[in-house]
């Protein structure tokens, strides 16, 4: 399965890469803004998207939305990963149809967890 | 007009008399006795009334003067004040930019980004190395234990080194919190006109008293101070003293170039060793000094110490164990031995594993994906536990709490000490089986995430989403997991 790593800081990619390549998952694309990210979900089947929110110009909540409001993509499970931990900022996620939500910072059990409940494995 | 008649003593005792002679006349006598009595009453009163009124006008007119003398007062002081922020605005906006606090403080928060950013990335290229050596480690046939122990360590410092994302973050919150400022003291500047007004230090500010504290800059931005190369230039440059040429060496010591941090800043012209040995007051040898001569000028350390202390000297001096130690590999039982007692994957379990909860116990153990903030054991299972109910001690967000899954999902898959090879497509959706994780291996509080705005770029860092602006723990990831079931 590929996943879609959506995170301006590419440091930031890197370590979601590492981190998923040591919990199994080696097929793993980047992306390091919405925009870019949209394309690359347009061009290739994804299994699932692991984004930031806090990006330019596009957001991890715009790229959200567009996902679901495409009916090529809606079915694409989503994981917001984020430092945004106010309550408006998981309730606005939820409301636009992400799967789960990690906060920043967080660990490799807790991202296995959360992957493994969105893809219901 | 006539004037009025005068009247003679005599003629008005008559005329007082004619009327006292009848009850009327003395009635009419004693009524306008009392209606002249109450006449000069009135006008007395009314006297006193303005006597009084002009009392008071007087006493209020003393009470504005003290009025007026306080107001003075209160305006001079308000004046001093206004003058001293104006100072004060003054010292903030020096007349050279380089001295501008604002910029410098802005600055120096760019460069603390950029250099923790350097750092993690030499940190996760490190890591990356270590993660391939332990993959070769186990290709090669190790213990599956230790190579799993590696991992593990090797993924704490993966999620480790996220901190420098929220580092970022918070420092562009300050950088722009200071740019913010910036714009509101010039906009004060602007108004009240600095020009001209005296900036020097006030009563009161502090002053580095240190002797040496116009030195003390702290570290330089890159291109502000100076390389290596300027400084070993300086110490390379010719002195006065004369050059000597020193007979042709017979065995031409062979000194290794020094590494330069920034070759390009090195001097064009190389001090001979002569040159070097005369800046430091050593004569000059006579015949050609070797190396371990030079290393004697410069206080080196001796090359063959007169007596050697062997690693087992140096080991006791710090109380360390045995030196053999080190050069044997750890043993597979012991390592197992360790990793039970200090929680250690189930793959390496003994044979009466201890639970999670036990081991927690045991060790009080933090929560482990919950650095900010103390959590209870539930907190771990709810966090842990795929459906992970809303409790009381979380925090009472959860606006709109969601359904409880229709299906408890299981427990995640036990942790396997060597992955087998994944399913080609046997599910296309399904993840290959994943090496093993750290389950026990106490996943250490992961600093995180994503240092967003480029340091070069503040402004456009302010121009992101306002929900974006605040990375404010209000929830723990147990929270967050309750609202999603």
């Amino acid at each position: 399965m590929k996943i879609l790593v959506v995170d301006d800081y590419a440091t930031m990619r890197r370590i979601v890469r590492n981190l998923l390549t040591q919990i199994g998952f080696t097929d793993v694309d980047e992306a390091g803004d919405g925009v870019s990210a949209l394309q690359k979900l347009r061009e290739a089947k994804y299994g699932l998207v692991i984004s930031d929110w806090n990006m330019e110009p596009m957001t991890g909540l715009q790229l959200l939305k567009e996902i679901r409001a495409d009916n090529k993509l809606n079915a694409t499970p989503f994981i917001m990963v984020t430092a945004e931990s106010k309550t408006e900022n998981v309730v606005a996620a939820k409301e636009a149809g992400v799967n789960n939500y990690i906060v920043k910072p967080f660990n490799a059990d807790t991202l296995k967890q959360k992957i493994q409940a969105v893809l219901g494995t | 007009m006539d004037k009025p008649a005068s009247l003679s003593d005599d003629e008005y005792e008559s005329i007082e008399e004619a009327i006292t002679r009848t009850a009327k006349g003395r009635a009419f006598l004693r009524r306008y006795a009392r209606r002249m009595q109450g006449a000069a009453t009135e006008e007395v009163r009314g006297m006193v009334d303005q006597i009084q009124h002009m009392l008071r006008q007087q006493r209020e007119l003393s009470q504005s003067v003290g009025h007026i003398d306080m107001l003075r007062r209160e305006l001079l002081e308000m004046a001093g004040s206004i003058e001293q922020a104006r100072r004060e605005v003054a010292a903030l906006q020096p007349p050279d930019s380089d001295s501008n606090k604002f910029l410098s403080a802005t600055n120096e928060l760019d460069a603390i980004v950029s250099s923790t950013e350097r750092a993690s990335l030499d940190i996760l290229n490190s890591a990356e190395r270590l993660m391939d050596l332990g993959n070769r480690l186990r290709a090669s046939g190790a213990d599956p234990i230790l190579c799993t122990d590696i991992e593990n360590e090797v993924m704490s410092i993966f999620t480790a080194c996220s901190f420098q994302d929220l580092t970022g973050q918070r420092t562009s919150k300050v950088i722009n919190a200071l740019r913010y400022i910036e714009q509101r003291i010039n906009a004060m500047i602007a108004i009240w006109g600095i020009e001209g007004v005296d900036a020097s230090p006030m009563i009161g500010d502090f002053v580095d008293r240190r002797p040496d504290a116009h030195l003390l800059h702290g570290p330089q931005a890159d291109g502000k101070g100076v390389s290596q190369g300027d400084v070993d230039a300086m110490f390379d440059t010719p002195p006065a003293a004369p050059k000597v040429q020193p007979p042709a060496p017979e065995p031409p010591p062979v000194v290794a170039p020094p590494a330069s941090l920034e070759p390009e800043a090195a001097p064009a012209h190389h001090a001979s060793q002569a040159d070097i040995d005369s800046m430091f007051g050593a004569p000059v040898p006579l015949k050609p000094a070797s190396q371990s001569d030079i290393d004697a000028l410069f206080s080196a350390p001796a090359p063959v110490p007169l007596k050697p202390a062997s690693q087992s000297d140096i080991d006791a001096l710090f109380s360390a164990p045995a030196p053999a130690a080190p050069a044997a590999p750890p043993k597979p039982a012991s390592q197992s031995d360790i990793d039970a007692l200090f929680s250690a994957p189930a793959s390496a379990a003994p044979p009466k594993p201890a639970s999670q909860s036990d081991i927690d116990a045991l060790f009080a153990s933090p929560a482990p994906s919950a650095p900010s903030k103390s959590v209870d054991q539930s907190d771990i299972d709810a966090m842990f536990a795929a459906p992970a109910p809303a409790k009381a001690a979380s925090p009472p967000v959860a606006p709109r709490p969601a359904p409880p899954p229709p299906v408890a999902r299981s427990a995640p898959p036990p942790v396997a000490p060597k992955p087998a090879p994944p399913p080609a497509a046997a599910r296309p959706m399904a993840p290959p089986p994943a090496r093993p994780v750290p389950a026990a291996v106490a996943p250490r509080p992961v600093a995180a995430a994503a240092a967003k705005p480029p340091p070069a770029a503040p402004p456009a860092a302010a121009a992101k989403a306002a929900p974006a602006a605040a990375p404010k723990a209000a929830l723990d990831q147990s929270a967050i997991d309750a609202l999603f079931g």
